[in-house]
């Protein structure tokens, strides 16, 4: 006989009300990562900022999610909506989590696959950040690039040369990944 | 030319022995023992010797071959010496005179047959004696006589053949018989005779011989026949042994398959005589051969199926608890194993005392097995192992039968040791659990009452409670599902314990209440502190890697740990217990006691809101006192509030509670006012604000012929009052309705409370008037009647006075935040959802869980979509883009 199953009987169940009982069976390090999840998740409902949202994907799974910010006023990008994907490590909130944006953007501290040059998400990261902070800061980011250390010179240089050339190549370059 | 031919011949014997290499065949065959009985079978008399013993008999052929050896040896016999001659000749005379003595008769028809045994030994005086000395010792005898031969080797043979042609044929005509019995003692009769004739021969041959080649010679003789008749057993002989040997040792065993009842008390000296019978027929069944391989090897079966049956036969059902009815024989063996379970106890001493005795007896009789000490030691832990598989397939029934079950769980504790055991145990109980439990045709508390039943057998059976996890797991994800799982609880938690011995068992889990009272189940659990435990123990080998001891039963932990999380649980006891606070109830005692309990379990500060509730009950009463008391100041508001009490709740506090304002009797306002004012008198920076619809209110109705005085509910009272205004006998439901603002459900409710207490009718045009004479509501009973019945048969009975109409500041609060999460979904993870997935998404991401069903949320969906907030496309919903 196979005793090998009698350990999983008693610890790792099925993971259909992953919710309700889920919470004392886990491992305390996924406990606690999910339980961190979700009170930030409850936290972005109860108390919306404006122009950002976020929700884990489709899929269930808590610690990926995809975020949307809406263009600044004010900014080439207003009018445009933005997605972003959220993913989570394990000892997240002492690690940042890894943000790409998923539809196209021209920024001068964004890259061609969607890769963000941004200091909390790297080397500046604090437990104290959270979902909605990072989104706040994406925004902020998108009306005032930090244009000395680009990861796209030509749209650095085009910010500070030829607005409109810039706005064109926003233009040009987004395309709503929205409708599938 | 001899020469030329013997040595031809030699050369084919040669060829011949390069076949059938035996070299007993080389032996000449007395040509002077010619008996016309075996010669016309045109066989030879050589006999062969053991090592052909097992071939059948009947197909000797080959022992045709010997006949050219004949030939050759009437070619040796002509040699020159002449004494050769003669010795060799007086050999084959006396090997002919023994011969012919010793043969046995030609046929037999019947069985008991087979020729007389002649005593006539003496018959042809010294002459056989003589002969059989020449034959038996030719060496020294008659050395010269080259060609000599067995004796008792050309018995066996004759034997053999013997049996064959004719034994056989009797034996096979005894299996015709329909009686097994009579097949059995048939077929050992036979045998029987067939002995005693053989043997004779057999003796005739021993007697000059000493004592121990007699022996031998007796022995080997033996081997070789019981060899061929055990061969020789028939099927239907062996299916005869086995229904005779079942039947007699179900007598001996105290196995009474017929009787299954009680007590099978066969008469002591049925039992010893037919014990008596079984070993007489083991010693012939010896005797005559049939007690070989075969049969003991049908001995065992029989044995095994014996002791299956008995534990069948005994123990079944039989979960009596260990006080009553000990068998007399306990009392000796209790004294040195006392830790035994009765069944355990009696299974052992029927092993030790019939089983193996029986055994034992049968055994010897056989002389083939030494049955020691040991086996009968694993016998006894072999019956154990029987017990304990039935007990395991009976255990759902013991659990469902727990407390009266007692034995059986005693029975297992003591027989499932090993974790193959412990294994097999959870894998039965877990599919009988799926069987037998866990369907929708099991109502929650049934389901719940097993549990707890489970619990407690559990625990009697494995203190370490790991048996426990790995069957409940499946229970406790069942029990989830089961929306009225907590309620449950809760309330039989809550009730009385007057009530544990009525009829409220039927519909409460009122066993909760007595766990709850008993001091056991509050054992103190420290984990940590094992060292000073004098009763500890190692964990199971089989414990999961979270295990952790616990040492009381603690069936309400492990039932609030089954749902999931305490906060669950306390939720629902909030509001259980406001709704009672709220009741008219006098004393809450039992509330407050159960509060306390619960508070050792959960901490006190979980349970802190429900403080406040109680303390808000208490406080309301000694204020209610002294708001009455303050108003003795103010003289001229004295009347106007003297008729009513308040019950004042700290709202933050409560669960929550509806609002549902309806317009109020105008006396009553006032009083509310006079009251509130004093209130905010007494406590300055409060404020009251009236929970119109909760309260109770006693009316008292003057009708033309009687008066009646009721308890009833503020807006029952609040309606009727209508009914007394000036001008306002009769009200049609929409006129009522406008006039006091209050909730159809309410209203429906309100009038068809009054209605039954038949103080109003509805009349035809569908306005209600108030029946000031009885006779008047008999009369039109019968029409009455009718509308009554439709109406009372539609909604009444979904509680209308429980009904929680319109929505709480919570529960808006609640549906906002559901909404954003909606939002949140249809504008991050997918565009376009299906109510499944929502409702899944839900439910995984709300820490509190998503109360609502398909149904709730599509309700919900659905006034967003006629809000134009969301679209539905294809069957997803979809947000509309502004």
């Amino acid at each position: 006989m196979d005793y090998s199953m009698e350990d999983s009987q008693n610890s790792a169940p099925g993971s259909v009300p992953a919710a309700k009982l889920g919470g004392t069976r886990m491992g305390s390090d996924a406990q606690s990562v999910t339980k961190r999840l979700q009170t930030e998740l409850m936290q972005l409902m109860t108390s919306p900022a404006p122009g950002v949202s976020a929700f884990p994907s489709a899929d269930g799974n808590l610690t990926s999610w995809v975020a949307t910010i809406e263009g600044p006023e004010d900014t080439p990008y207003a009018g445009l909506t933005f997605k972003l994907s959220f993913a989570f490590p394990s000892n997240y909130p002492y690690a940042p989590p890894t943000v790409l944006f998923k539809t196209p953007i021209y920024h001068p501290n964004v890259d061609f696959s969607g890769r963000i040059c941004l200091d909390i998400l790297k080397d500046k990261w604090t437990a104290a950040y959270n979902v909605q902070t990072v989104l706040l800061s994406l925004q902020s980011l998108l009306g005032e690039p930090n244009n000395s250390s680009p990861l796209n010179g030509e749209a650095a240089e085009l910010w500070d040369k030829d607005a409109e050339e810039f706005k064109r190549k926003v233009m040009g370059r987004h395309r709503d990944i929205d409708d599938d | 030319m001899a020469a030329v031919e013997t040595k031809w011949n030699t050369r084919k014997q040669r060829a011949v022995q390069a076949v059938f290499p035996t070299d007993n065949f080389l032996q000449p065959t007395p040509h002077s023992s010619p008996s016309v009985r075996f010669s016309d079978q045109g066989r030879p008399f050589g006999g062969p010797l053991a090592q052909v013993q097992t071939q059948q008999p009947l197909t000797p052929r080959k022992w045709a071959v010997p006949s050219v050896d004949e030939i050759s040896s009437l070619a040796w016999s002509v040699s020159p010496e002449n004494t050769h001659a003669s010795q060799q000749t007086r050999f084959d005379r006396a090997w002919h005179t023994v011969t012919a003595r010793i043969a046995l008769p030609p046929s037999v028809s019947v069985e008991d047959s087979f020729g007389l045994l002649s005593n006539s030994q003496d018959l042809d005086g010294g002459v056989f004696e003589d002969a059989l000395l020449d034959v038996l010792d030719p060496a020294s005898r008659l050395p010269l006589a080259r060609y000599t031969d067995d004796i008792l080797a050309w018995h066996t043979q004759q034997v053999r053949q013997h049996y064959v042609s004719h034994v056989h044929p009797l034996l096979a005509i005894c299996d015709d018989h329909s009686d097994q019995t009579q097949v059995l003692l048939g077929s050992v009769r036979t045998l029987e005779a067939a002995h005693r004739q053989y043997l004779y021969g057999l003796s005739l041959i021993t007697r000059p011989m000493t004592p121990e080649q007699a022996d031998m010679a007796l022995k080997k003789f033996h081997r070789d026949l019981h060899a061929i008749v055990g061969n020789s057993m028939s099927s239907a002989l062996v299916s005869a042994l086995r229904t005779v040997f079942g039947r007699m040792m179900k007598t001996v065993l105290g196995i009474d398959s017929a009787n299954s009842g009680k007590k099978r008390k066969q008469p002591q000296a049925e039992v010893d005589r037919t014990r008596e019978e079984l070993i007489q027929l083991v010693d012939s069944l010896c005797k005559v051969g049939l007690a070989g391989e075969r049969f003991q090897i049908l001995f065992a079966e029989l044995l095994d199926a014996m002791m299956i049956m008995y534990v069948q036969e005994s123990f079944r059902g039989d979960w009596g608890s260990t006080d009553q009815d000990v068998p007399m024989l306990d009392s000796l063996t209790s004294q040195h194993q006392p830790a035994q379970p009765r069944c355990i106890r009696q299974l052992s001493d029927w092993v030790e005392n019939h089983y193996a005795r029986l055994a034992v007896e049968v055994t010897t009789g056989l002389g083939a097995v030494e049955v020691s000490w040991t086996d009968v030691e694993k016998w006894k832990e072999t019956a154990v192992g029987r017990l304990a598989t039935l007990r395991i397939n009976e255990l759902f029934d013991i659990v469902v039968n727990w407390p009266n079950s007692e034995g059986g769980i005693e029975d297992l504790r003591f027989a499932v040791t090993t974790p193959q055991r412990r294994l097999q145990l959870t894998d039965a109980f877990s599919a009988a659990l799926q069987n037998r439990l866990l369907h929708p045709g099991r109502s929650t508390l049934e389901i719940l009452r097993t549990y707890i039943a489970m619990i407690r057998t559990f625990h009697k059976l494995d203190h370490s409670r790991v048996l426990l996890d790995r069957v409940a797991y499946s229970l406790q994800l069942y029990l989830c599902t089961r929306e009225d799982t907590v309620r449950i609880i809760v309330s039989g938690l809550l009730s009385t314990p007057k009530e544990v011995d009525s009829e409220v068992r039927k519909t409460k889990l009122v066993e909760l209440v007595e766990l709850l009272y008993d001091p056991n189940q509050y054992r103190s659990e420290r984990q940590d502190e094992e060292w000073d435990d004098l009763n500890w123990v190692p964990p199971p080998v089989d414990a999961g890697s979270n295990y952790k001891r616990r040492k009381s039963e603690d069936v309400i932990g492990t039932l609030i740990s089954a749902l999931g999380s305490p906060e669950v649980f306390i939720k629902e006891f909030q509001n259980i217990i406001g709704e009672r606070l709220l009741s008219e109830q006098a004393s809450f005692e039992q509330e407050i006691g159960v509060l306390d309990l619960l508070k050792k379990r959960f901490g006190e500060s979980s349970l802190q809101a429900c403080d406040v509730m109680i303390k808000d009950i208490q406080d309301s009463r000694r204020l209610d006192g002294a708001i009455h008391r303050g108003v003795l100041s103010q003289p001229e508001q004295v009347s106007r509030i003297q008729n009513i009490h308040a019950k004042i709740l700290s709202r933050l506090y409560w669960p929550e509670v509806s609002e549902e304002n309806f317009g109020l009797p105008s006396t009553v306002a006032t009083m509310q006012e006079a009251y509130g004012s004093i209130f905010e008198h007494l406590k300055p920076l409060r404020k009251l604000r009236w929970l119109n619809h909760l309260g109770q209110a006693t009316v008292e109705l003057e009708f033309e012929d009687r008066t009646v005085v009721e308890e009833v509910r503020t807006y029952e009272a609040a309606v009727i009052n209508a009914f007394s205004e000036e001008n306002a006998s009769s009200w049609t439901f929409d006129e009522l309705w406008m006039k006091m603002q209050l909730d159809e459900d309410l209203l429906t409710a309100a009038l068809q409370f009054w209605e039954k207490k038949q103080v109003l009718r509805k009349q035809h045009d569908g306005r209600y008037v108030v029946i000031e004479q009885l006779s008047d509501a008999t009369e039109s009973s019968s029409a009455g009647q009718s509308g009554m019945d439709t109406l009372s048969s539609a909604p009444t009975d979904m509680s209308p006075r429980k009904t929680k109409p319109g929505m709480s500041e919570k529960e808006k609060e609640k549906r906002a935040v559901y909404w954003q999460f909606i939002v949140g979904m249809l504008t991050n993870s997918s565009p376009a959802m299906p109510l499944n997935n929502i409702s899944m998404m839900m439910k995984m991401l709300l820490p509190d869980g998503f109360p609502w069903s398909n149904e709730e949320l599509q309700e919900f969906l659905a006034e967003k979509l006629g809000e134009g907030e969301l679209e539905l496309v294809g069957g997803k919903y979809k947000l509309i883009k502004k």
